[in-house]
């Protein structure tokens, strides 16, 4: 059976990214992994209610000095871009908050001075939730600086022997292609206003720079903004839903209700949408989808 | 003693900049007032930790001190770690910031 990774991205923070994820594996049939990857502010546990049952640390490797073998000849922070060491003719200061664990310092170091040390960059918690759902989220630490190791130690912990959604930051840069690399799919949420639009496309780019299919969800679905159509329609990108700007859906969100359970229309819909992932991901490409 | 100036021109007439960072450049002088030598802020757009490449900057010149408007505590650690004195709440342009520092108008930083 085709076990698809499928990220659900958007490009414009606020379009449903969440909503969407979490009705995807709501719909399910069959048991599937669910990763928030939003590490800043996961929040998708609001949705799908998990049980968390396992927490775990995760770190990252920063330099850690060796004053026994270090000469102070600067070249760590010389060759350091993200400006995490400096060296004062006294000592080498080390500003782990900036260190992106690049290992430059400690490859290059001509003395081998620079060792390293774990500093921990955040949480991984997991659990059930509902039955068939096996739940992770990353939590990153208070002040850790930079979210995309955190992602790909999320990442590390998908199974290959069922299908998984991730749920993906918002935005085009670092965290994003980070959650994006190496998936099957991107779901991309949008919204039907220019904003919708201008960052649907920023989006779209960054799928076919990683050689990623895409397939376009617009929530809050409005029939008088119809130019997102017409930018999938001119890209051959399917819209594979349009969920109704609904007063309904609006206070069951607000109540950390998902959509799919109050509009059981939906559930189908979103079955339909992973049957059409599990065909595209499997390589029977259907060419034109129909909708 | 070797002074470095933050500055937003490259010549000792030039204003001085309000930031330690994110200056164009780093004017260094003497006492007397003569113009040493003037390094470019290569760090200035450094996406982050432009304060930490400076103070390298002004490590490596040999300068002693500082003479400059603010500057955050990451790029002051190291310079004090170096023994170099940091003035702060320093504007006007070089040679009047180097009138008053003489007169002991500016308090260290930190």
């Amino acid at each position: 059976m085709n076990n698809p990774i499928i990220t659900v991205a958007s490009g414009k923070g606020g379009t449903g990214k969440t909503t969407v994820a979490s009705c995807l594996a709501l719909s399910a049939s069959r048991p599937l992994q669910f990763f928030d990857c939003d590490v800043e502010e996961p929040n998708a546990s609001i949705f799908l209610k998990p049980e968390i049952t396992h927490t775990q640390d995760v770190t990252m490797e920063v330099p850690e000095i060796d004053y026994s073998k270090c000469t102070l000849c600067g070249k760590c922070a010389e060759i350091c871009m993200y400006n995490a060491l400096a060296v004062t003719g006294q000592e080498v200061l080390t500003f782990t908050e900036l260190c992106h664990s690049c290992g430059g310092c400690w490859v290059l170091c001509p003395e081998n001075a620079v060792n390293t040390t774990d500093k921990k960059i955040g949480i991984i918690q997991s659990g059930k939730a509902q039955e068939n759902i096996h739940y992770s989220q990353g939590q990153l630490e208070v002040g850790a600086p930079t979210t995309p190791p955190l992602i790909k130690a999320v990442k590390n912990e998908i199974r290959e022997d069922l299908p998984a959604i991730l749920d993906a930051p918002p935005g085009t840069s670092c965290p994003v292609v980070e959650a994006l690399e190496d998936t099957h799919f991107a779901l991309l949420v949008t919204e039907p206003t220019g904003m919708g639009l201008n960052d649907l496309a920023l989006a779209v780019e960054l799928t076919r720079v990683l050689n990623i299919p895409c397939g376009v969800i617009i929530n809050r679905a409005s029939e008088t903004y119809d130019k997102i159509d017409k930018y999938c329609e001119e890209k051959n990108i399917p819209v594979l839903l349009k969920i109704p700007a609904d007063r309904e859906i609006a206070a069951a969100y607000s109540q950390g209700t998902a959509p799919v359970y109050i509009k059981p229309e939906l559930k189908k819909e979103f079955q339909k949408i992973m049957e059409y992932i599990e065909r595209v991901t499997s390589g029977e490409r259907t060419g034109n989808h129909q909708r | 003693m070797k002074i470095a100036v933050s500055s937003t021109g490259s010549g000792i007439d030039s204003p001085v900049e309000n930031r330690f960072g994110r200056c164009n450049y780093f004017v260094i002088i003497d006492e007397n007032g003569n113009h040493l030598e003037t390094i470019e802020n290569e760090a200035k757009n450094s996406p982050h930790g432009a304060g930490i490449a400076a103070a390298q900057s002004i490590i490596n010149s040999g300068a002693g001190a500082v003479l400059t408007g603010k500057i955050g505590p990451k790029a002051l650690q190291p310079l004090q770690s170096a023994g170099i004195k940091v003035y702060v709440g320093v504007d006007g342009n070089i040679s009047q910031a180097l009138e008053k520092f003489k007169q002991g108008k500016y308090e260290l930083a930190g």
